[in-house]
């Protein structure tokens, strides 16, 4: 565990040289150390942008230097941010005088981590962080950007208050049952349930769109032995990774590489060739080629161009599925053995050594990734954890929905209640906790309770 | 010089209970009081139970307090409150005879032998190095004890507003306790200030109730027709003859109060303590509501033969002569007769985080703080506290370990465990929505929640205890045979008595009435909503249970009393500060201080981790 009462120092902008780099200093010394290094007299006035001479290990670098005084800073902390060009001596070396001056170099995500012991970023948002740090790319960005600027954690707190807006009325109704107020019919519970198990099946179901937009997509690559899916492989992935040789089956474990395809993260599987085989090692591999064609979410299906098809050719390109596929020819450099429409209408002829077609199987790849995203509205669960909580969520207020309905309405209260507050527990470990008394606060805030 | 076990200072609700508990574990106890006529009284509103409160009464009653059987003994309407909301917010409830119920509990009081009544003014505690060793009385006389249980209600600089007229008193007509508090806050105690209120009390023979009745304007409400008692010991016997009257303010009466609203000290800066937001008086309902028409009202007799009427709903502390005003334009009740005017009154507390989950202070050994002055209000919770301090205060002094209750436990628990982890703002009440595992805290089975812990720590005489074991032997009886039973469904399916008692639409009843005999129950109203609840309801309960588990490794990892918070990795100065404030028993409270994230509960587990071996118990 970290110690959180130091001041940390690092360099906050990326690695490599860049026109500006940022170099962050946060804790209780950052104001002193700060003012040292910028040889300043005079006491920091916050947000005020000065420009400073940086001395620091045997380099001297202009900078512009600013202060946040806490709690009004990314981390909660006062804090110092000094830009100075973007050279990676220069940043380290003002990282080093940092250092010799009582301030400790941060770890990987230690601003973030003390933004959220703060209370400045909700977990979301802090884990957004991380993800938007880690992003690879421009999708990955895009998403954790929209959680961290709290996308994600306002459709989540929506569908929160519309869960505690219901309960609040069931828990006035038995807390104040003699207050003259009628504060819900039992005609509305049942709808009410409804709208919120739409709302949160809507944000459930965006999570494995989510999970291939931050983990990446896993496209696979099937076909029968020797059907070229490792040329085709090396080729999309760039690099001689996969083993080619021209003896069926030498494939037999799955090979996997992590790609960037127009705006998206993917992860290529090369797989061992589907066909009945009697080699119990070749078994193996069929068996998990066959677990990862059941598992992806877009399979690019190969079969040899310059031989016949075979009947393991045929039964795999019969393949339907719920993914997309997209269908490759191989060996385009010889004569064709078949005519390309026999795959279907969006066949792609390839030659990986030739680099024949290539760039038709990245760009529909791109395309097939990018298709969903005109019904994002910019929220996803790509969070692991997020998923399996909203999960819970939903699977309690569908519980309390069957209830309710199977009783015919006549399910008393409280057990309607007792769902939404697992519902609920379930969202607050996402969003956050709140008490009994915020919640009698807004009773009394909204009815006149009090006979 | 006399020298008792336990002292308590206070003859309310919780006085009387902490006497009554601290004199039960065989600790002889002195009760100082201002009065003795005045034990048990009642204050405000002449009524016990209601939501939250009712579960309470029936928690105190399993663990052989006195508010259960005193009610039931003289009560005059009992009701069943959420009859249609599910079993664990059912809420008994009952009208009280004021003066009997004072009477009762006075009675009660003094036929304990160790129990010595004492009518003296306590000016101050007897305090030295930091324990607390007696009290002395105004004019010298001091009274040694090992404990001293505090219950002075609203007295501690109470401050009587009516009008422009403010005067000390502890309740309306009685002298305040000065000495007392200042020695609080001499002490270091954090001192605060909090205000509450009453309405004004009517002549019932001024009231032409038939009239209003007749004429729409008063609707009349009964008790319910087959009477639930509060106590688990009482079998039948109850008074229900008594009625009240719901009606509904108007225009005039609000524009006399929006007239007159900068001669109310509520609204003129006088009165300056914090009131309850689930209680407003009636400046504040047209004041902050001012869209509602009609707030509703109740009569209620204070008694059954006094010539009283308590106006709840209507709690002000306006001038006399425009309380009257108001009244006079109420519909129905402009010939009534106001006895006594509304008024509101400031007190002292002392904020319930200096005490531990005992209710003994931390600051002084031996000294425990129960009811009002703790932040609370009602009488129940008042009496719920008083029996913890008392066991607590009588175990200190026999040397016997403490006693305390979980949140899965008890009312009892989640009260004392909001009160010294959060602290009070406003005058605090029970209500079922703090209780996160409400399914398990029902009125029907606080017994068996509760009456086999009263017995091991000698709060349950042996007539109670017998009828807990019948009564839970029956339970175990009645659920075999609803096991060995079958039972044909609408559907023409037959299945086992216990299968179909799952379905919304098969009751115990229907059940009864198609032949399957049960045990005889002298109160089947427990018997078999415990049996009912149990089955029909059993995967809720199991999932609350769940809950119950997943949370205990975290919810009772201790927290040595020495720990130190200083310095600690991971933690604001403003965490810092609120958990040197609150001081955690465990980490399980320390998770339900405001202001601490899930991460820093997190950090603090994780660090008590390695040594929790060696602190445990």
């Amino acid at each position: 565990m970290y110690p959180t009462d130091d001041t940390i120092v690092a360099v906050a902008t990326p690695p490599g040289h860049g026109g500006v780099g940022v170099v962050r200093l946060s804790g209780p010394g950052a104001a002193a150390i700060g003012g040292v290094m910028a040889a300043r007299s005079q006491p920091w006035s916050p947000r005020v942008v000065t420009r400073a001479r940086l001395e620091g290990a045997g380099l001297s670098a202009d900078a512009l230097v600013t202060f946040f005084q806490h709690p009004q800073s990314y981390t909660g902390e006062d804090v110092v941010e000094l830009s100075a060009h973007g050279s990676p001596v220069v940043l380290a070396a003002l990282v080093e005088r940092a250092v010799s001056l009582g301030a400790r170099q941060a770890r990987a995500g230690e601003f973030t981590l003390r933004a959220y012991l703060n209370g400045k970023l909700d977990l979301v948002q802090a884990e957004a962080a991380r993800d938007l740090v880690a992003a690879v790319s421009p999708a990955q960005a895009r998403a954790a950007f929209d959680q961290l600027e709290g996308t994600l954690s306002s459709a989540l707190h929506a569908i929160a208050a519309a869960i505690r807006e219901l309960e609040l009325k069931l828990e006035a109704s038995m807390d104040f049952p003699d207050e003259g107020y009628h504060f819900i019919d039992r005609g509305e519970v049942g709808p009410a349930l409804q709208a919120i198990l739409q709302e949160l099946s809507r944000l459930v179901a965006t999570g494995a769109r989510g999970r291939v937009v931050r983990d990446g997509a896993r496209i696979v690559i099937a076909g029968t032995p020797n059907a070229g899916k490792s040329s085709l492989f090396n080729a999309l992935v760039g690099a001689d990774r996969a083993i080619v040789a021209a003896t069926p089956g030498t494939t037999r474990d799955l090979v996997t590489a992590r790609v960037v395809l127009g705006d998206h993260a993917a992860e290529i599987v090369d797989t061992a060739g589907v066909r009945d085989s009697s080699d119990a090692v070749e078994q193996e591999g069929v068996r998990r080629a066959d677990a990862a064609i059941a598992h992806a979410d877009m399979l690019i299906l190969a079969a040899d161009g310059s031989r016949p098809l075979s009947d393991d050719d045929r039964r795999l390109l019969a393949r339907a599925g719920v993914v997309p596929v997209i269908r490759v020819a191989t060996k385009a450099d010889l004569a064709p053995a078949w005519p390309l429409e026999l795959m279907g209408p969006d066949a792609v002829a390839v030659s990986a050594h030739h680099g024949i077609g290539l760039a038709t199987v990245t760009a529909r790849i791109a395309t097939r990734l990018g298709a969903d995203r005109g019904r994002e509205d910019h929220v996803l669960l790509t969070n692991q954890r997020h998923r399996e909580l909203l999960a819970a969520a939903l699977a309690h207020i569908g519980h309390a929905a069957v209830a309710f309905e199977e009783s015919e309405g006549s399910l008393p209260e409280e057990f309607v209640a007792a769902d939404l507050q697992l519902a609920l527990a379930a969202l607050d470990e996402v969003t956050g906790r709140r008490t009994a008394d915020e919640l009698l606060h807004e009773i009394f805030a909204r009815f006149c309770i009090g006979k | 010089m006399t020298k008792s076990d336990v002292i308590v200072i206070g003859g309310g609700h919780a006085g009387a209970e902490a006497a009554w508990a601290a004199a039960k574990l065989g600790c002889s106890v002195t009760l100082c009081t201002l009065s003795p006529d005045t034990i048990a009284s009642m204050p405000c509103n002449p009524a016990v139970g209601g939501t939250a409160k009712g579960q309470l009464v029936r928690e105190i009653d399993a663990l052989g307090g006195l508010m259960g059987e005193a009610i039931d003994a003289t009560g005059i309407q009992f009701k069943v409150l959420n009859r249609s909301r599910g079993p664990a917010v059912w809420a008994p409830r009952a009208q009280a005879d004021k003066m009997r119920y004072s009477t009762w509990v006075r009675g009660r009081l003094e036929s304990v032998p160790g129990i010595s009544v004492v009518q003296g003014h306590v000016a101050r505690l007897v305090v030295s190095d930091h324990r607390v060793s007696g009290v002395e009385l105004l004019g010298g006389d001091r009274i040694l004890a090992t404990t001293v249980v505090v219950t002075t209600g609203t007295f501690l600089n109470g401050l009587v507003h009516i009008g422009d007229v403010a005067r000390p008193a502890g309740r309306h007509g009685e002298p305040p306790s000065l000495h007392l508090g200042e020695q609080l806050r001499e002490l270091g105690f954090t001192v605060g200030r909090l205000k509450t209120g009453t309405p004004p009390r009517l002549s019932k023979a001024s009231i032409d109730f038939e009239g209003g009745v007749s004429s729409g304007v008063f609707h009349v409400e009964h008790g319910d027709d087959t009477p639930t008692p509060l106590s688990f010991m009482t079998a039948d016997g109850l008074t229900n003859s008594a009625a009240c009257w719901l009606l509904h303010s108007t225009d005039t009466a609000h524009h006399m109060v929006k007239s007159n609203v900068a001669r109310s000290p509520l609204y003129n800066g006088s009165i300056r303590g914090i009131g309850p937001r689930y209680c407003p008086s009636f400046e504040d309902k047209v004041m902050r509501f001012p869209d509602r028409n009609g707030h509703l009202l109740h009569l209620e007799p204070e008694g059954a033969d006094v010539d009283e009427i308590y106006v709840n709903g209507l709690s002000m502390c306006l001038p006399e002569e425009v309380q009257r005003q108001v009244v006079a334009s109420l519909p129905g009740l402009a010939a009534a007769t106001m006895l006594r005017p509304g008024y509101a009154i400031e007190y002292d507390f002392v904020q319930p985080t200096e005490l531990r989950p005992t209710l003994e202070c931390r600051r002084i050994a031996g000294l425990f703080l129960a009811g009002q002055i703790n932040g609370t209000s009602g009488y129940e919770e008042a009496a719920g506290q008083g029996l913890i301090a008392g066991l607590n205060a009588g175990r200190l002094a026999l040397g016997l370990p403490a006693v305390t209750f979980t949140r899965d436990q008890a009312y009892l628990g989640v009260m004392v465990d909001d009160l010294v982890t959060q602290g009070c703002l406003e005058p605090y009440r029970l209500f079922t929505s703090r209780a996160e595992f409400r399914l398990l805290l029902r009125a029907d089975n606080a017994d068996l929640r509760l009456t086999e812990v009263g017995r091991g720590v000698g709060l349950v005489d042996d007539l109670r205890w017998d009828a807990f074991l019948q009564r839970r032997a029956r339970l175990k009886e009645n659920t075999r045979r609803l096991t060995v039973t079958t039972f044909v469904l609408p559907s023409r399916q037959r299945v086992p008595a216990i299968e179909a008692l799952k379905s919304q639409s098969v009751t115990l009843e229907s059940l009864q009435q198609a032949g399957i005999a049960l045990l005889p129950a002298s109160r089947p109203d427990v018997d078999l909503t415990t049996l009912e609840t149990e089955v029909k309801y059993a995967g809720y309960l199991r999932r609350q249970d769940a809950s119950v588990k997943k949370l205990a490794g975290i919810e009772h990892q201790r927290i040595p009393d020495d720990f130190s918070y200083q310095g600690l990795a991971g933690f604001s100065a403003e965490v810092v500060q609120r958990l040197e404030e609150v001081r955690p028993a465990t980490v399980g409270q320390a998770r339900r201080i405001p202001g601490l994230t899930p991460a820093a509960v997190m950090l603090l587990s994780a660090r008590l981790a390695p040594t929790a071996g060696s602190n445990a118990g």
